[in-house]
């Protein structure tokens, strides 16, 4: 005869269930996201102009997802000029960025609504957590990297917005 | 470059207002002059200045610029933080930042004169970090005629002898009320504004043989003020405070052995 497990292992499975497939929803969010700051970088980047250009060469962040549970043990990003792509983790970098899940979705999903200080908040905050020997120096640049794409964003928007209104 | 600190460990004293009219004052003197604003969760240099609207957007290679106001260089976190946001970075995170922005090339300062530090209150680690690498070469500390600023005084100056950081000056500010001046240009002072006198601080700096002294009353008109401070800096040598005693040898053996003559 089938018995309830006695020390509620069960109900604990469940629990766990819920906050792995939560987490699960959050990464394929963050994929999301991802895809659309990759097109967005794409189209953008070629409105930078030089000195902007040349102000985000050279250094690489790595950014690592700090308190994943369920799934990978770590998601590394590196930010390099105007890109933030996936890469693995034993790449060679300059400033290491930890930050919680919520956080890094919170930044992207800024940017992608024009958001010029979705990374500044995370940063002040101290929830994004800034480790090097130019530290300062390469999250300013990874800030002044996401203001550019926010910043554009809302020059998209402000237009898409002006040409509905011509319609 | 000489590096000039203002520093206390108690706040409102002043030392954000001292440190942008010393280094006005040595501006004014001919020198090229860079602020470093080390308050890294309050910072106020840039507002200070009037500067607060600028960004630091641009950054070379691999070092911050400083953001040119008046004629002044600047380095201020409060131009990276948003200003309407608290800044909750952990303590250990921030003494790291303010060691990296301490170190040689990482903010792409100038030819400069002058370097004048502006230190946060309090001696946590971010004002321990700036006494031990920028510290060498002396600093300004400022403090009020009151009883609780010369409390904060007494520790501060315990705490640059710990540190051996030489001293210049002890500034006591907006002790008096300024009513103007008189014919012949002496100040005319009204009341005193805190518990204690200008003097009762002039005998702490006698005391620890501080070179400079300088009251500064409370006035609109601060620039005769910084100017004067400014003339005694350029031709003063800062001096070191003596480290506190170790107790001796000799009177721990008495202690044995009284203990030991008790015990039998």
């Amino acid at each position: 005869m089938a018995t309830r497990d006695p020390v509620g292992a069960e109900s604990i499975g469940v629990i766990e269930a819920q906050k792995m497939n939560e987490e699960a929803k959050k990464l394929n969010d963050l994929q999301s996201l991802l895809k659309a700051l990759d097109i967005l970088q794409t189209s953008f980047s070629s409105l930078a102009n030089p000195t902007e250009k040349q102000d985000a060469e050279g250094r690489r962040c790595i950014l690592h997802i700090t308190d994943l549970k369920y799934h990978k043990a770590a998601f590394y990003f590196a930010v390099e000029g105007f890109r933030v792509h996936q890469v693995d983790p034993f790449v060679k970098y300059n400033t290491y960025i930890g930050a919680p899940l919520d956080s890094v979705i919170r930044v992207l999903t800024g940017v992608l609504a024009g958001d010029e200080n979705c990374f500044g908040r995370e940063w002040t905050r101290g929830t994004a957590q800034l480790k090097g020997d130019y530290s300062v120096h390469d999250g300013l640049q990874f800030r002044n990297a996401f203001k550019r794409i926010a910043r554009a964003v809302k020059r998209y928007q402000d237009y898409l917005a002006q040409t509905h209104a011509a319609l | 470059m000489q590096t000039i600190l203002s520093c206390s460990i108690k706040g409102g004293v002043g030392k954000t207002t001292i440190a942008v009219g010393t280094a006005r004052a040595l501006q004014r003197r001919g020198f090229r002059v860079g602020i470093l604003d080390l308050d890294y969760r309050s910072p106020c240099v840039p507002l200070v200045m009037g500067a607060d609207d600028a960004l630091l957007d641009r950054t070379t290679a691999d070092a911050l610029v400083p953001v040119e106001a008046q004629g002044l260089y600047l380095f201020s976190m409060g131009f990276i933080w948003p200003p309407e946001q608290c800044v909750m970075v952990e303590d250990d995170a921030a003494t790291e930042d303010v060691r990296q922005l301490l170190r040689p090339g990482v903010i792409a300062w100038p030819q400069l004169d002058y370097l004048v530090v502006d230190t946060p209150p309090t001696s946590s680690g971010v004002v321990r970090v700036a006494l031990d690498v920028a510290g060498a070469a002396g600093a300004i500390l400022v403090t009020q005629p009151s009883r609780v600023a010369r409390a904060a005084t007494v520790r501060t100056l315990d705490l640059f002898a710990e540190k051996q950081v030489p001293v210049y000056a002890l500034i006591s500010n907006q002790g008096m009320e300024e009513r103007g001046r008189d014919r012949d240009g002496f100040l005319l002072t009204g009341q005193h504004r805190y518990d204690l006198t200008d003097t009762d601080i002039l005998s702490l700096a006698q005391q620890h043989q501080i070179p400079i002294f300088l009251a500064i009353p409370h006035t609109r008109d601060l620039d005769p003020h910084f100017d004067r401070l400014a003339a005694m800096l350029v031709g003063t040598s800062p001096v070191l405070l003596p480290k506190p005693p170790e107790p001796e040898g000799a009177s721990w053996q008495r202690v044995i052995q009284w203990a030991q003559k008790v015990s039998a």
